[in-house]
């Protein structure tokens, strides 16, 4: 009998580490597949809709001679357009910022022109039959210091909206968008 | 495409050729993370997957490093493409594209041009022929061509960034970046005024140019340059070093030229870019002080930027685990025991501990391989045939010294040192690209849950059939041709005995598991797919013998032979099926293996025949 027991405990422990392993791989596995799943989760947020880089600051003189910067802007939610009178997508988008900016308060338009010189921004602004009053700033953005060197715009339009902590919260690439995307855009940056 | 490339040769300027090679340091570059088939890993590992591609080694002939060789290849294309790292051992291919008479199998990429051009329009042909009727040389010439893609696309992945060698006319204002570079980067800038004024030339003009003044060619020129730098770099893609914030979708990276092309750089991206135009700066200068501070300042951005995203502890583990090979030094130690322990049978002074460090030694080394799979890979150790072997190998190996320490049966540890030493010997084949065993799965096996149990229980199984198959070869070996008591003998049946049924029941779970997952991913729990037949035919194997014994209509002999020849169920069973190249499972790469299946087969039952004949002769005489 005594030399039976030794035995049975023997078979007992080694069942309970067989047992302990299965246990602790099935654990193991759930555990990793939930952490996959948030992980992709929250890396989709990041780079959709969170808060995730601050806007680099920068000065500009708008069309009516005024210098301001970006953070003047602090407090208010700002659309900051890239563009050039020669880019067909960006004249087709620019009365849709100007009507966001002019209709929903707190919405600033900053739209900084690439042309080819100051000139030929100045002359279609002429041309443009959209108000530009309001809390709707036009700037021409010499040598693109601002829209490449900054931003790192190489195609035009890109457009960023930045919220009231001056954090950029989207991307727009292109102008293949409508008015109503715009404002759910600017309604989750509230 | 190829065109392209020239064309960018001539315009890349960067003086001097090899300097990636002289000594400087690319430690901090080795852990950059860069996206490359479907999953972030280091810049080293990228490195060393191409490289071996390419060449068949980790390191160049003359000892340059993968890392040196990327950095060289990306930063100076010119010296890149005279350096000789396409491996054509090959004496019908190296016919074929003119190498008649050549000794040396490795050839540059410049010297491959002309034998390219001249089998393009055979590649073209090849692209409709059905792979499993292709040459071997035929095959070679196509992996030739894509090879030769990968590179050029490698080489041209920073051209954006390198310095240029052209005439910028006087009226354009280039603003320098401090580093007296002026770079593709740059010449965005005056694209579209560039685009403008040659209109009007051509307007004014015509398209003649003999008719226009220098300055009107100038532009003209410079015109056409950027046009064919911009042409060429399309679907440029390979390299996705850049971690998007603002992708299509949610991780996403780009290559250098996508990010400017497709317009999803942003000022943390942008910021990353200028880390690696200093380096470049420092590169073309050969300013060895400056090249270390760039690094530095690339791999710290690269680690701010994918902190969320990228583990910096992992790429590392990712680099430790390539250079430290530690399956190979577990191969090492396993057959270092297994000399030790046959040493020690013999030569009673020498002590066994050497024997049990050694082992141990070799099955941490081994659990070292597999937990270093988990963590990069991010799930459990048998999702591939290649993963499949080398798990294997180690239940073998640590169940048979387990039982080995319980019994101190000596059969039954040298048989488990001898499977997990041949399963890892023979585990390389099973790879399906040979220069990358980190793969990343088809969608279908992606599911950790599942791997972890129905894989891992299944493959287990497969390894005790193995240990059952050998203790079975082993008894009709000693009753054959050895003496042996009669305790030995049913010492020996008892040890095959016990892992038959250990076999049928891992088997048997491992099979009904499989069914619960094929069910819950493909709606039907049973689909007579040729790996479910197999497992099924293992577990009905197993069965029909034991019954064949248990009702005598089996005779010990042939009960033992026929659970030796379990070794032949089992192989084809994981590996066979995957050569029908039909069925959900097939996802184990079988090319080419089919010749050394038939010949396993054959041999081991030829063996088997001949040691079930000799125990019925021995058994008859007695």
């Amino acid at each position: 009998m005594s030399s039976q027991m030794p035995k049975n405990n023997s078979a007992i422990r080694n069942a309970a580490i067989v047992v302990a392993l299965i246990a602790a791989t099935f654990f193991f596995t759930y555990w990793q597949e939930n952490r996959s799943i948030n992980h992709s989760e929250f890396v989709q947020d990041t780079a959709t809709d969170k808060a995730f880089a601050a806007a680099p600051d920068f000065a500009f003189m708008d069309t009516n001679k005024r210098e301001h910067s970006l953070e003047d802007f602090r407090g208010k939610t700002v659309i900051l357009n890239f563009w050039a009178s020669w880019c067909a997508p960006c004249v087709k988008e620019l009365p849709l910022l100007t009507r966001a900016a002019q209709e929903n308060d707190n919405v600033v338009l900053i739209a900084l022109s690439s042309d080819l010189d100051e000139q030929k921004m100045l002359r279609f602004l002429e041309r443009y039959k959209h108000a530009t009053a309001g809390d709707v700033f036009f700037a021409y953005d010499a040598n693109m210091a601002i829209t490449q060197d900054l931003y790192g715009t190489f195609r035009l339009p890109e457009t960023y909206l930045i919220d009231a902590q001056g954090q950029i919260r989207r991307k727009i690439i292109g102008a293949d968008w409508d008015y109503e995307d715009l404002l759910v855009w600017l309604k989750d940056l509230e | 495409m190829m065109r392209f490339l020239f064309i960018l040769l001539l315009l890349c300027h960067i003086p001097g050729t090899g300097w990636a090679n002289t000594g400087y340091n690319h430690d901090a570059l080795k852990s950059i993370p860069v996206l490359h088939e479907g999953r972030v890993k280091p810049l080293e590992a990228f490195a060393r997957i191409y490289l071996k591609r390419f060449s068949g080694r980790t390191a160049l002939e003359d000892g340059t490093a993968a890392m040196a060789w990327l950095t060289e290849a990306l930063l100076d294309p010119r010296a890149a493409s005279e350096q000789k790292v396409f491996l054509i051992d090959h004496e019908a291919l190296k016919e074929k594209i003119g190498f008649i008479g050549y000794e040396r199998d490795v050839f540059s990429y410049i010297e491959l041009q002309e034998g390219l051009r001249k089998t393009a329009p055979d590649i073209a042909k090849l692209q409709d022929v059905p792979e499993d009727e292709l040459s071997i040389t035929s095959k070679k010439l196509m992996k030739l061509h894509y090879d030769v893609l990968a590179y050029a696309q490698i080489l041209r992945s920073f051209s954006l960034l390198l310095p240029l060698n052209v005439d910028i006319p006087k009226q354009y204002d280039i603003p320098k970046d401090g580093h007296g570079m002026i770079t593709y980067y740059d010449l965005i800038k005056i694209v579209p005024t560039l685009q403008d004024d040659l209109q009007r030339i051509i307007k004014r003009r015509g398209t003649d140019v003999s008719r226009y003044t220098k300055r009107e060619q100038a532009i003209t020129k410079l015109a056409r340059e950027l046009d064919v730098l911009q042409q060429g770099a399309s679907n440029n893609v390979l390299l996705r070093i850049l971690p998007l914030t603002f992708g299509q979708e949610a991780g996403d990276w780009a290559s250098p030229w996508e990010a400017v092309q497709m317009g999803t750089a942003d000022p943390k991206v942008l910021g990353y870019i200028k880390r690696w135009r200093d380096a470049i700066a420092a590169y073309h200068v050969q300013d060895e002080a400056a090249w270390n501070i760039a690094t530095q300042a690339i791999r710290d951005t690269a680690q701010e930027m994918t902190e969320t995203r990228v583990s910096s502890f992992k790429m590392d583990v990712e680099r430790w685990y390539l250079i430290g090979h530690p399956l190979f030094l577990a191969l090492g130690f396993y057959i270092a025991a297994f000399l030790l322990f046959t040493l020690q049978q013999r030569y009673e002074a020498i002590s066994s501990k050497f024997f049990h460090v050694s082992v141990g030694l070799a099955l941490s080394l081994h659990a070292v391989e597999m937990a270093c799979r988990i963590f990069i890979l991010e799930r459990p150790p048998v999702a591939t045939l290649y993963e499949s072997v080398i798990f294997v190998a180690f239940f073998c190996a640590a169940l048979c010294y387990w039982f080995y320490l319980k019994t101190q049966k000596t059969e039954q540890i040298v048989i488990g040192l001898l499977c997990a030493a041949f399963l890892i010997v023979i585990a390389p084949y099973f790879v399906s690209d040979a220069s990358n065993n980190l793969e990343t799965l088809q969608a279908v096996l992606n599911t950790n849950f599942w791997l972890a149990t129905h894989v891992i229980v299944i493959t287990a199984g497969y390894g005790i059939c193995l240990i059952t198959a050998c203790l079975a070869h082993y008894r009709l070996y000693r009753t054959g041709f050895t003496k042996i008591t009669k305790k030995a003998t049913k010492s020996l049946d008892d040890s095959v005995h016990a892992a038959s049924i250990l076999s049928l029941l891992l088997v048997a779970v491992g099979t009904i598991l499989g069914g619960i997952w094929a069910d819950q991913s493909w709606g039907r729990f049973w689909g007579w797919d040729p790996k479910e037949n197999g497992a099924l035919l293992i577990v009905l194997w197993i069965v029909w013998i034991q019954h064949g014994l248990y009702d005598q209509k089996l005779s010990k002999e042939m009960y033992l032979a026929l659970m030796a020849g379990l070794n032949v169920i089992v192989a084809l069973s994981w590996f066979g099926v995957n050569l029908l190249g039909v069925g959900l499972h097939s996802y184990g790469f079988a090319d080419g293996f089919f010749a050394y299946l038939v010949l396993f087969c054959v041999a081991q039952s030829a063996v088997i025949a001949l040691l079930w004949r000799k125990n019925v002769v021995s058994n008859a005489k007695e």
